[in-house]
């Protein structure tokens, strides 16, 4: 006999993070994702050239409309890797934040059905943006080749803002994802924010093409940090320490605030999904 | 050991109209205040579980019973705390696994070794139990031939074995099972009541819920019968399931149906008695294919009506096979008793056991009001008549009438 001992009460609100019950349910995050991955290009003829074709193409659309016809600046970069360096981090964000926020709805069944930390659903979901994002990653080093662009040291950073840039997304998404539940409104307003949030970004011109006056603003944009970071890890052009120290504050607590909310909201899933 | 310690569980009612709530409505609601909030609330909550105190001793089986809507399923998911109770605490010692639903979490693009793992895993199995305990699950199964076929091309029989066959090489002590069974062929109930025996009989706590009073029997020695969300009756099998088929069996159809009726409509129209076949005691009707089934209703309305219509179906397994009212066009009614017949052809069916549904429907302001089992109706095939299709049922019609008395 497991000497094992549960007690189920009635939902208070002073949960903690409940980290250590997520801990032992680790391997269900790791069967998700590799279900989502698995599931994700299945009976498609190109398959896994999806992963190539879509950023490569935005790239392209980009470069036309914005590098050659409206020519914005790239502080001296080509504009192609310029754009495509910045569509990267922002590919995994926009794309995070949309699976993360349907998650839950889309595993209705399961949650009025079967027990387990429900934060699970959430998190695994990241992980099929994380697979296009190694294969963009590969495809811009393929690109910066081709122009004769060569890393540098500052690609060591890297680790360092994926990791921050998982932070934001988790804490946007595991909010976003408790909230849609109860109000589904926010299947509507997903998508358009994340559409309106790209032009906020530094994604298709630099901070420095804001006016200085202005400049302060986008510092308090957590992806910011992470989108021009990842620039200059890979371009070599000066980092933004600022930016990247802003965005890191802002997605800590974006992500205390979204697993409390998530922690609070976890336990009426099963009566409203 | 489980131990319930007065456990209440409420529920909103209205799932759609107050749950599903759009932002708008909320940021009005807490704009204007809580006051309107609350104003519906009183009336729009219910207790689906009222003060359960229960004790399990491990090694024991405990088996579920009651009519629909007592509270067993609400009773299991708290258990498995898929839902929380309203009050109350529950203490669980050891590990426990529930079987709400045979199959919630396959994925049907995945392979059957594919969903082995992951539905292994959301059972909170770990890969290497789910490794060492692989060719069990797939002998038991019966699926060798067909590991790496994704399971949306499996028949639904393949699936809910294999899905069955995981959940029940767990191994946890408790094993929590709802009505599962009802889903497989004879056969395959067999089987898994075998295998819940083989849990039961290794020192595991299983706690079961069924309608088959047969399967309640043969598996477990304690029954709770559970009546609208309190405990009714608590003891030994034996006894708890005879006091609850002798409610049954002795309760009149229109005792039955008046219990189980719901629906907008239920204050307004009562059923007063209900006969089938000329009869009106008892719970399961015998009916030979080559003879028709006749329903009589008698009923009474409080209110004037406009348009309503009366009818009745036949069920089978859960499926809706056919459905007759007893007008074409629904009519309206002035106060007063009235009688509603119904007959449904011989022949349209062989050798099923079907569930008789009776209710009204007003379709101006669409309110209704519906009972479910109320009679099992046993058709038995005399020699061998052609099998029907389930099309051929659907579109045929039965026929009915109204009178007013």
């Amino acid at each position: 006999m497991n000497s094992k001992v549960t007690i189920i009460t009635p939902p208070d609100r002073s949960a903690g993070l409940r980290f250590t019950r997520l801990w032992e349910f680790r391997e269900l995050i790791y069967i998700f994702a590799i279900r989502d991955i698995k599931v994700r290009y299945k009976q498609t003829a190109l398959g896994v050239a999806w992963a190539v074709i879509q950023p490569v193409t935005v790239m392209l659309i980009f470069t036309l409309l914005f590098g050659r016809l409206a020519k914005i600046p790239s502080d001296g970069v080509p504009y192609p890797v310029f754009v495509f360096s910045g569509l990267l981090m922002w590919n995994f964000f926009s794309a995070g934040i949309s699976s993360c926020s349907n998650s839950l709805v889309g595993s209705s069944a399961m949650i009025s059905k079967v027990y387990f930390p429900r934060m699970v659903i959430p998190l695994s979901s990241v992980a099929v943006s994380g697979v296009d994002f190694i294969v963009s990653a590969f495809v811009l080093l393929v690109l910066m080749a081709s122009y004769g662009i060569a890393p540098t040291w500052q690609l060591c950073l890297l680790p360092l803002l994926i990791l921050g840039i998982v932070i934001s997304v988790l804490g946007l998404g595991l909010w976003l994802s408790a909230i849609t539940v109860t109000f589904r409104d926010f299947r509507f307003v997903v998508p358009f924010m994340v559409q309106i949030w790209m032009y906020v970004t530094p994604v298709i011109y630099p901070i420095s093409f804001i006016p200085e006056s202005f400049r302060w603003l986008i510092y308090f944009n957590p992806v910011v940090g992470w989108v021009s970071g990842a620039r200059s890890a890979f371009l070599g052009t000066p980092i933004d320490w600022l930016a990247i120290g802003a965005s890191f504050v802002i997605s800590i607590l974006m992500f205390i605030m979204g697993v409390r909310y998530f922690n609070n909201a976890e336990r009426r899933f099963a009566d409203v999904v | 050991m489980i131990n319930l310690e007065g456990v209440w569980k409420q529920y909103r009612l209205g799932n759609t109209v107050d749950l599903g709530r759009t932002f708008r409505e909320a940021l009005m609601q807490s704009m204007l205040g809580r006051r309107d909030a609350e104003n519906v609330n009183e009336k729009s909550f219910f207790w689906a579980l009222q003060d359960i105190n229960l004790q399990v001793e491990s090694g024991r089986s405990l088996g579920l019973i009651g009519h629909n809507g007592a509270g067993k399923s609400t009773l299991l998911k708290v258990l498995s705390q898929i839902t929380p109770p309203t009050r109350g605490q529950i203490t669980i010692q050891g590990s426990m696994s529930s079987l709400l639903e045979v199959g919630t979490g396959f994925h049907p693009e995945l392979s059957g070794r594919e969903n082995i793992f992951l539905y292994g895993a959301i059972m909170g199995m770990s890969r290497n139990d789910i490794r060492r305990r692989f060719d069990q699950i797939v002998d038991y199964a019966g699926v060798e031939m067909f590991l790496d076929t994704p399971v949306k091309r499996y028949s639904s029989g393949m699936y809910v074995r294999l899905a069955f066959s995981i959940a029940a090489h767990v191994e946890p002590d408790i094993l929590v099972v709802d009505e599962v069974l009802a889903v497989g062929d004879k056969e395959f109930r067999d089987k898994c009541l075998g295998k819940m025996e083989d849990v039961a009989g290794s020192g595991r706590t299983v706690i079961f819920v069924s309608h088959n009073m047969h399967s309640v029997t043969s598996l477990c020695q304690n029954v709770v019968w559970l009546d609208q969300g309190t405990v009714k009756q608590v003891g030994e099998t034996a006894e708890v399931v005879s006091a609850y088929e002798n409610s049954v069996v002795n309760s009149t159809a229109a005792e039955r149906a008046a219990r189980s009726f719901s629906g907008n409509l239920l204050s307004v129209i009562c059923l007063e008695s209900l006969r089938i076949q000329g009869k009106d005691d008892s719970f399961t009707v015998v009916v030979n294919n080559d003879r028709s089934i006749t329903v009589v209703a008698r009923w009474r309305s409080l209110e004037p009506l406009n348009r309503l219509a009366m009818s009745m179906a036949l069920y089978s397994k859960g499926v809706r096979l056919i459905t007759i009212n007893d007008c074409d066009v629904p009519q309206s009614v002035e106060c007063g008793y009235f009688e509603s017949h119904f007959e449904v052809p011989s022949g349209l069916f062989n050798d099923a056991e079907l569930s008789l549904a009776i209710g009204g429907k007003e379709s101006q302001q669409n309110r209704w009001c519906w009972a479910t089992d109320v009679a099992k109706i046993n058709i038995v095939s005399q020699g061998e008549a052609d099998s029907i299709s389930e099309r051929d049922v659907l579109s045929s019609n039965g026929n009915g009438t109204r009178r007013t008395l």
